[in-house]
């Protein structure tokens, strides 16, 4: 788990404190410890200079104290008569004045007159000769001896009678009392120890458990010790010591002074446990301070964290209350607008997301949830709904001639009027460019129906835009109910059905009718399929020939197209070919018969038959101007002429639009194509839009020449139309050709090519060249086997 | 410190021997003592072996130790045994001479003026005089046991008069000289040779009998402030 901001915030002000801490502390530590060893070091130096220094004064005192001893009258006196018992008793008498321990009188060859002490270890002459000696240049000697183990300090004088007339040894010993004096003066536990050279220890100290070096020193007396202070071991207690060298003429003589270290390096302990309390309180201060000032930063940081989580839910209401001057402060006070910004911004999103932009009216993601909770009331209530569809005619005609702004402003008005003719409960909704829906709740069907109308007749008033003033028509489709639909979605369907309906038959107000929709599916569903018919190669072609009047041969021929649906079986082609149209995806299927047409005649031509073949255009064909080069690209790719295609196009086709038709049609024109008009008769065209374009051929509808017999209108119709088309330099085709009179009166009215059953009904590409061979193989003209099939085919 | 004072330092002189001609039997050999430095060593005793002359002096002869200034005058006293010395006392202060030497052990306890009755020094050898309550007073009284001695004068110059005109030994001794015994023995023969002039070593004590300590200056210096003031 992720750490905590507070807790990393912790841990980085701890770590960073703690880490100053342990280096102050570490440095303080070592650096006072080092001074405190320095200190006590040159503390015990010190002392040891005092002790030598008392050690001195000592020496000079019992030298004084010899020197006054020696020059008593009755002591020169008692040592000049040379009788041994007297010196022995002066030597008592006198040595106990100044306390001395050891008196003795030593002639001046080194031979000792007479001593207080019996020792053999002392009255020994060469050591006496050699105290002399030392003693000779000044007259005295200041010195250490060890007797029986024993430390003294000892004083050799002259005895002057007035000359030197003998030596005085008087010594003074180095014990316990003298340590004790020394350890109140100096604050320091000292310890004599006297080794005579048999290397035998003797030790006399202020500590009473020290009877031995071993007890002193475990480790005996090093080299070391003597140079500085150390620390050892004196009775499993550490004590800093130090060792000096007493000047001894019998064997060796060294004073140990001794601290214990606990009691020295108590104020530094006492320090060092200052120092850490002090340590210990600032970080626990510091922690203190880090943890409020983690809280400080992320207390903050949970109230906005807790409000970003509030607003993701959708509540813009409640605010973050963050009164402070900081930047947090800052923080929330924009946090604050963002919030009301965003409120207003997504209100404004979810009105548009439910309401038309241009009438403010529902639009249809709404009137769906509208509808949705009006069926659920219905449902409960048992009531009636009716869902109308409104659908207003020709406007976009309106937007293209008056201006998309005249047409809001006309749809805004509408829009009123129907929201004023409506009760206040209805809804009023605009789900496309000019398409509304009503939702009418709990009203009877036929109630419901005169409100419509009634709506209807005001929608139909004159609305003024300005100074423009227009009426506009209306298509309504109407569903009730439960009766006619049970969801919303099948009923705001079905009453886009009925409007359609409604518009097909230039209706006011359709009602949807039962089965309308199925008819309405199967549609739909045949318009789905063309997509993929076309790329699965569903649709085949079959071919009619055409027969040139003049020497009765087959000219041309004329593509027609047939679809077995998979399901549906054979579909009418007017059936889908007006879908295709009304739903903009004729171009699909025009550009596939194309294709085959082309490939066909190129297998044609490989056969050894050339054949004009013509393809019928529809009105999106001709308004597609990037037709004719598509087809120019297959004619290069399939190598076939330009001039074996005829593009054929209803006068209706080009009615619309007629400026791109005609340019359209003159690119196929200068491609070398000829350019039929079909169904010539049953359009509006007018001559002048015919001449105005590059046709040239007619082809006259069938309905004029199925029936055509002498001296019937048709014929006058069909004569003077192909006397008019061959003034206006057109070739002219008949169709529905059935029956050899209808040949003849053609014939005998100059018609130049005919087509129809009498000669084939359309054939498949296979059976068309036997065909044409077979034809021009007879004679005569004769009806085909197959003209009893009278079926109506484009 | 007496230590101190006794053992400052010790000084070479050059005994210078002036040779004298003597016209009769009865000869007389002169020499000059000197130390080093050129100054003439007084006061150091001469003895010498003469055969001819082997009278013993006995009887009154008298002779006197003065104490004057904290010092005993003369500093060295040569006399033959059997001299009676008298022991007066010239300073104002009391004395109280001592002798521990084997020749002559004595005491004349705290006096001052003449002592009545003088004492008598009747065996040869070398008396060592000290005072009891003045440790520098050191004073020498040299015995003979005959009367061939005598002692250099102030300028150093000895004197000897023999009847024999054969080598004799002679022997010089100064108290304060390093040598053992602090004398030196010498032949005639080889002080004629040194044509007059004898070195001899003796300790500087000129120098040394004049020292006193820090306290006894003190004390001079308060004697003399209350004689002038007096």
């Amino acid at each position: 788990m992720a750490m905590k901001f507070q807790t990393k915030l912790i841990i980085a002000i701890l770590g960073i404190l703690l880490a100053v801490q342990l280096a102050t502390l570490t440095s303080v530590l070592t650096t006072t410890q080092l001074s405190v060893n320095e200190e006590l070091e040159q503390q015990l130096q010190l002392a040891g200079n005092v002790f030598e220094q008392l050690m001195e004064t000592r020496s000079e005192q019992l030298f004084n104290s010899a020197s006054v001893l020696v020059s008593d009258f009755g002591f020169k006196s008692a040592a000049a008569t040379r009788d041994s018992k007297t010196i022995q008793s002066v030597l008592a008498n006198h040595g106990a004045r100044i306390d001395a321990d050891i008196v003795s009188l030593i002639d001046l060859d080194g031979v000792q007159l007479a001593s207080s002490e019996i020792s053999e270890n002392l009255n020994d002459t060469a050591i006496y000769q050699q105290l002399i000696s030392l003693a000779e240049p000044n007259g005295y000697l200041i010195t250490n001896l060890i007797v029986d183990r024993q430390p003294f300090q000892a004083v050799v004088v002259s005895v002057d009678a007035p000359n030197r007339i003998a030596w005085a040894l008087l010594a003074f010993s180095l014990d316990n009392n003298l340590a004790m004096q020394l350890k109140e003066l100096t604050g320091l536990e000292v310890s004599f120890v006297s080794a005579e050279n048999t290397g035998d220890e003797f030790v006399t100290s202020t500590m009473a458990s020290i009877q031995s070096l071993e007890d002193l020193s475990p480790v005996g007396f090093t080299e070391e010790q003597f140079l500085a202070p150390s620390i050892w071991q004196t009775n499993n207690v550490e004590h800093l010591s130090l060792v000096l060298r007493l000047q001894s003429n019998t064997g060796q003589l060294s004073a140990v002074l001794q601290r214990p270290l606990l009691e020295a390096m108590q104020g530094f302990y006492q320090l060092r446990f200052d120092i850490l309390l002090m340590t210990l309180v600032a970080t626990l201060l510091a922690v203190a301070l880090a943890i409020f000032i983690a809280r400080s930063v992320s207390k903050p940081i949970k109230i906005f964290s807790s409000a970003t989580q509030r607003v993701a839910l959708g509540d813009y209401e409640a605010r973050v209350d963050l009164n402070t001057n900081d930047e947090f402060g800052a923080l929330a006070a924009a946090f604050n607008k963002m919030q009301e910004d965003v409120s207003v911004r997504e209100q404004k999103i979810s009105r548009d997301a439910h309401y038309d932009q241009l009438t403010q009216l529902p639009n249809r993601v709404l009137v769906i949830d509208r509808l949705a909770t009006a069926i659920d009331r219905a449902e409960r209530s048992g009531s009636q709904i009716l869902v109308v569809a409104i659908d207003i005619d020709r406007f976009t005609e309106i937007n293209t001639s008056l201006g998309s702004n005249t047409g809001d402003q006309v749809l805004i008005a509408l829009a009123k009027r129907m929201v004023s003719n409506v009760r206040k409960s209805d809804t009023v909704a605009k789900v496309g460019t000019k398409d509304f829906v009503l939702i009418l709740e709990q009203l009877e069907r036929d109630s419901g129906f005169h409100v419509i109308e009634k709506m209807v007749d005001e929608l139909k008033k004159v609305v003024a835009v300005g100074s423009i003033k227009l009426s506009v028509g209306f298509h309504c489709g109407m569903t009730t109910y439960p009766d006619q639909g049970r969801t919303g979605d099948e009923l705001i369907k079905r009453a886009n059905i009925a409007m359609q309906d409604a518009r097909a038959n230039r209706v006011a107000i359709q009602e949807y009718r039962e089965g309308q929709d199925d008819e309405y599916n199967r549609r739909l569903t045949i318009l789905t399929d063309i997509k993929r018919a076309v790329e699965n190669d569903e649709f085949t072609l079959v071919y009619q020939p055409k027969i040139g009047i003049a020497n009765r041969h087959v000219v041309e021929c004329e593509a027609l197209i047939r679809w077995i649906h998979p399901e549906q079986g054979f579909l009418p082609p007017d059936e889908f070919i007006s879908l295709a149209e009304k739903f903009g995806i004729i171009s699909l299927i025009t550009k596939w018969v194309v294709n085959e047409v082309i490939k066909q005649i190129e297998r044609w031509e490989s056969a050894g038959l050339s054949m004009k073949v013509g393809i019928n255009l529809s009105a999106l064909d001709v308004k597609d101007q990037e037709f004719p080069q598509y087809v120019a690209n297959l004619l290069n790719k399939h190598r076939v002429p330009a001039s074996n295609l005829v593009m054929e196009i209803t006068e209706s086709a080009f009615v619309q639009d007629a400026e791109i038709a005609k340019a359209v049609l003159n690119q196929f024109r200068k491609m070398g194509m000829c350019i039929a008009i079909d169904d010539y008769g049953t359009g509006y065209s007018s001559l002048s839009q015919i001449r105005d374009l590059p046709v040239t051929e007619l082809k006259i509808d069938r309905s004029f020449i199925m029936n055509l017999e002498p001296e019937c209108s048709d014929a006058v119709i069909v004569q003077s139309t192909i006397d008019m088309g061959h003034n206006m330099g057109l070739s002219v085709t008949a169709e529905g050709v059935e029956t050899i009179e209808g040949v003849e009166i053609l014939e005998s009215f100059g018609c130049d090519t005919l087509q129809g059953y009498y000669f084939s009904k359309p054939i498949s590409a296979d059976e068309f060249l036997p065909w044409v061979n077979a034809f021009h193989a007879r004679p005569e003209y004769q009806p085909t086997a197959s003209s009893e099939l009278v079926s109506r085919t484009h | 410190m007496r230590a101190n004072i006794t053992n400052l330092w010790t000084a070479s002189f050059v005994v210078i021997a002036v040779l004298t001609a003597t016209q009769s039997l009865a000869k007389e050999l002169s020499f000059s003592l000197v130390n080093e430095t050129g100054d003439p060593v007084a006061m150091a005793v001469v003895t010498w072996e003469d055969s001819n002359q082997l009278e013993k002096k006995v009887g009154s002869s008298k002779a006197i130790m003065d104490q004057k200034a904290k010092a005993f005058q003369p500093y060295i006293l040569a006399v033959s045994a059997g001299t009676e010395i008298d022991f007066p006392n010239s300073d104002s202060i009391h004395h109280h001479v001592y002798s521990f030497s084997p020749a002559k052990t004595f005491e004349i306890e705290m006096y001052a003026g003449t002592l009545s009755a003088p004492i008598i020094f009747d065996n040869p050898g070398l008396v060592v005089l000290g005072c009891n309550i003045h440790d520098v007073m050191v004073g020498y009284i040299h015995v003979s046991a005959d009367s061939n001695f005598t002692q250099s004068d102030a300028q150093g110059l000895v004197t000897i008069d023999v009847d024999t005109e054969s080598p004799f030994d002679i022997t010089i001794w100064h108290p304060d000289s390093p040598l053992p015994n602090g004398s030196l023995k010498i032949s005639s023969e080889q002080i004629e040779k040194q044509g007059g002039t004898l070195t001899f070593q003796v300790a500087n004590t000129a120098n040394i009998r004049n020292l006193s300590t820090p306290l006894q200056r003190r004390f001079e210096e308060l004697r003399k402030a209350r004689s002038e003031g007096g």
